[in-house]
């Protein structure tokens, strides 16, 4: 497995209109990671991609993509990347095993491939309709054709853009084992998604939104900088008393403390793993016993939330600013 | 080997996918035969007789020639209907279509004849059609010739029978000239043509080849084309353009594929000309290499045109105005000839042109299509690929990068 960055992005642009777009995007993905981008439809995930796979050109900024320029990718180059588009792009008059042949001609792939092609089959459960023509296969079994069509040339870097959009959570589940499969075995992997609890399947993800990345990093990491750090759930045996919460507000290591319900509080803590004996000797010294006292993981839902909300409120602080200086 | 392979992949999904059309294939094999065998069943060589009322003098002998004598005169071409003095009810009839014309013969034929003048008939049509107007013009001069020559005859007659009653030198000089057929004497001379070929084609067979030429080129044109068009609007180009495809890969799978498809029509077609009684005189060789030259260019041309498509019918539009080209400049109809220089021009752009004098030499005239006509075919061709090579490119080609500024 190389040791060379598979991605690197400085400052990569490309402006539709005014608004949308890719804009000065800074990106590192190291070889064997899984990277996901997450964000609302319109937040510039598949022209990212689209810009990473030389299908689009850079308006500025330099991208390096396994050690080239996307634009100019040599055929071996190619012939390592897999992707996956948006929408199942198939020929319609032919069968799901001639599709998945001929995406498997296309990236070189021995004619002898009966044994690869039937392992992809069984891996994406594509054993009833691989014969069908694929104007009578269903959306799910496109998709899966899709994968199986990024997956079959075997590539150390894959592009999937949206692969489990409108797949079912059995399936959707499956995918991602295969992903950090992959990732096991050295590839890398760039995917986007809508779904934002996927986010917790990688290794890093960028959080998009209107062509601008508002915080890449690694899932505990976002979690972190949603929130101002980590989550800690404290239940009392008795409801605990007003000034005992605003001590415990003030204590090494704890920033704050919010009301869950009269038993409970929720705390911001520095370190989940290191406040376990802080909560304890603060419950001894005021005589209060705790049922219960875990790390709360917020679903990647209200990260993102909370990472919008949080830049959208900066930029109307400064349109603010702007409109007073005005 | 792994060039041929993506190359391989090309040929096998066009062939599977025409192959998934059964009622194409049956449209594209069948039709043509149909409609060369119709065509051959229902064409007649010679136009129906003209309808035709004859306008004359009361007495229905106009110039001493009577209606039945008229008729035979006249020929295969018109069928004597009425012979009238109503100069007006003949004309009616001629506007209400029950007759096709109406040929008024002079009323003082002898009297003009006396003084030195020529008497007109005058023929009226109701025809709109430029050539059946031709072929009027063209009878009407044959049928004043046979009466020219009945009138001739009839006087060479008379004028021997009354000198031979007669006594005096000029009646003893008669009988030294040899008895010829007033008839001959008046037309002493026919012609006769001979074609050099052994079998002179039919009307109908005369345009197998020029069928066989514009269906072939017109499939490869549509083919190649809507191959294009629908990669890029099912989003296909997207995975090309990804792929370590090369736009050499893509096109010499597809040509590949379209000239088998081509090929085997073309060689379906061939083996149906026997039933319509035409049979292939030159080497089949020739045959092969000018229908093959045929579909290269026109192949050619078909990807070139689908770089100005953007959808499925743009692209079946571009190809029937080809087609359209086609049928008025290549020969098919109307010969090149008659076309003047600049206009001329038109016909060599189309790939049909070449194939089709081509392909009339190898089966009419029994003799390997000309090589300046299969040489200029085949440059056409590479011409073709060239532009065909551009709008390949496009689909399968990534992003040309812009200069890219490295901030």
């Amino acid at each position: 497995m190389s040791t060379d960055p598979a991605i690197i992005a400085d400052e990569l642009t490309k402006r539709f209109e005014e608004e949308a777009g890719v804009f000065d995007l800074d990106l590192r993905v190291e070889s064997g990671r899984i990277v996901a981008l997450i964000g609302p439809s319109g937040s510039g995930k598949t022209t990212t991609v689209r810009l990473m796979t030389g299908l689009l050109a850079p308006d500025s900024g330099s991208i390096s993509v396994l050690g080239q320029d996307p634009t100019r990718f040599t055929p071996d180059t190619r012939a390592r990347i897999g992707y996956m588009a948006q929408d199942s792009v198939f020929f319609p008059d032919l069968t799901l095993r001639e599709n998945l042949n001929f995406a498997a001609s296309l990236f070189g792939v021995p004619l002898r491939r009966r044994s690869l092609v039937n392992e992809m089959v069984e891996l994406l459960d594509l054993g009833d309709p691989i014969d069908r023509l694929l104007r009578d296969a269903s959306g799910g079994e496109k998709r899966r054709l899709s994968l199986a069509a990024t997956l079959i040339h075997g590539p150390d870097l894959l592009f999937l853009d949206e692969p489990t959009a409108g797949i079912d959570p059995i399936l959707r589940q499956k995918f991602w084992d295969h992903f950090e499969h992959l990732s096991e075995q050295g590839s890398t992997l760039m995917v986007t998604t809508q779904y934002v609890g996927e986010a917790a399947f990688c290794n890093l993800v960028g959080v998009l939104a209107k062509g601008r990345v508002l915080a890449l990093d690694t899932p505990d990491g976002l979690r972190r900088r949603a929130h101002g750090g980590d989550l800690f759930d404290v239940v009392f045996a008795a409801p605990p008393a007003r000034d005992d919460l605003v001590a415990l507000a003030r204590a090494d290591g704890i920033s704050k403390v919010t009301w869950l319900d009269d038993h409970s509080v929720r705390l911001v803590v520095a370190d989940a793993g290191e406040i376990s004996s802080t909560l304890v000797d603060w419950a001894s010294q005021r005589g209060l016993e705790l049922e219960r006292s875990e790390a709360y993981l917020p679903p990647f839902d209200d990260v993102f939330v909370e990472l919008v909300s949080a830049v959208e409120d900066e930029e109307n602080d400064s349109e603010g600013e702007v409109a007073l200086a005005g | 080997m792994r060039s041929l392979t993506r190359s391989l992949a090309f040929l096998r999904k066009e062939l599977v996918s025409v192959w998934r059309q059964p009622r194409l294939i049956a449209t594209l094999v069948l039709g043509p035969f149909l409609i060369l065998f119709l065509f051959g069943l229902g064409y007649q060589e010679l136009p129906e007789p003209f309808q035709t009322v004859v306008v004359a003098e009361q007495d229905g002998s106009a110039i001493g020639v009577d209606a039945a004598e008229l008729d035979e005169a006249f020929g295969e071409g018109i069928d004597l209907v009425e012979v009238t003095d109503d100069l007006d009810s003949a004309q009616q009839s001629l506007v209400s279509g029950e007759v096709d014309l109406v040929l008024v013969a002079p009323e003082d034929g002898l009297d003009a004849l006396e003084r030195g003048e020529q008497a007109t008939f005058s023929i009226f049509h109701a025809e709109i059609d430029p050539v059946m107007t031709g072929s009027i013009d063209l009878l009407a001069r044959l049928s004043v010739g046979e009466i020219n020559q009945e009138v001739l005859t009839g006087i060479v007659e008379q004028v021997r029978t009354e000198l031979s009653q007669t006594d005096g030198p000029l009646a003893e000089a008669l009988e030294d000239v040899p008895d010829i057929d007033p008839a001959l004497l008046v037309s002493p001379f026919t012609v006769e043509t001979s074609p050099v070929t052994e079998q002179p084609p039919s009307q109908a067979a005369y345009y197998a080849p020029g069928v066989l030429i514009l269906l072939v080129q017109h499939l490869a044109l549509t083919f190649a084309s809507l191959s294009l068009v629908r990669e890029r609007q099912l989003g296909m180009t997207e995975m090309f353009r990804v792929s370590p495809l090369t736009v050499r890969e893509a096109m010499s799978g597809k040509y590949l594929s379209f000239l088998v498809l081509g090929m085997a029509l073309a060689s379906g077609l061939a083996l149906t000309m026997p039933l319509l009684g035409i049979e292939v005189q030159g080497p089949l060789w020739s045959f092969a290499l000018t229908v093959a030259l045929v579909i290269f260019a026109s192949l050619g041309l078909g990807f070139a045109l689908s770089g100005l498509a953007n959808t499925d019918s743009q692209a079946v539009q571009y190809s029937m105005v080809v087609l359209l080209v086609s049928i008025f400049f290549t020969g098919f109809v109307l010969p090149l000839d008659q076309l003047t220089v600049p206009v001329r021009w038109v016909s060599y752009l189309v790939p049909g042109t070449y194939g089709i004098a081509g392909l009339q030499d190898v089966i009419f005239r029994g003799q390997p299509a000309p090589p300046r006509l299969m040489g200029a075919l085949l440059m056409y061709g590479l011409v073709m690929v060239a532009l065909a090579w551009l709008a390949v490119r496009k689909d399968v080609e990534p992003a040309s990068a812009p200069a890219v500024k490295v901030s």
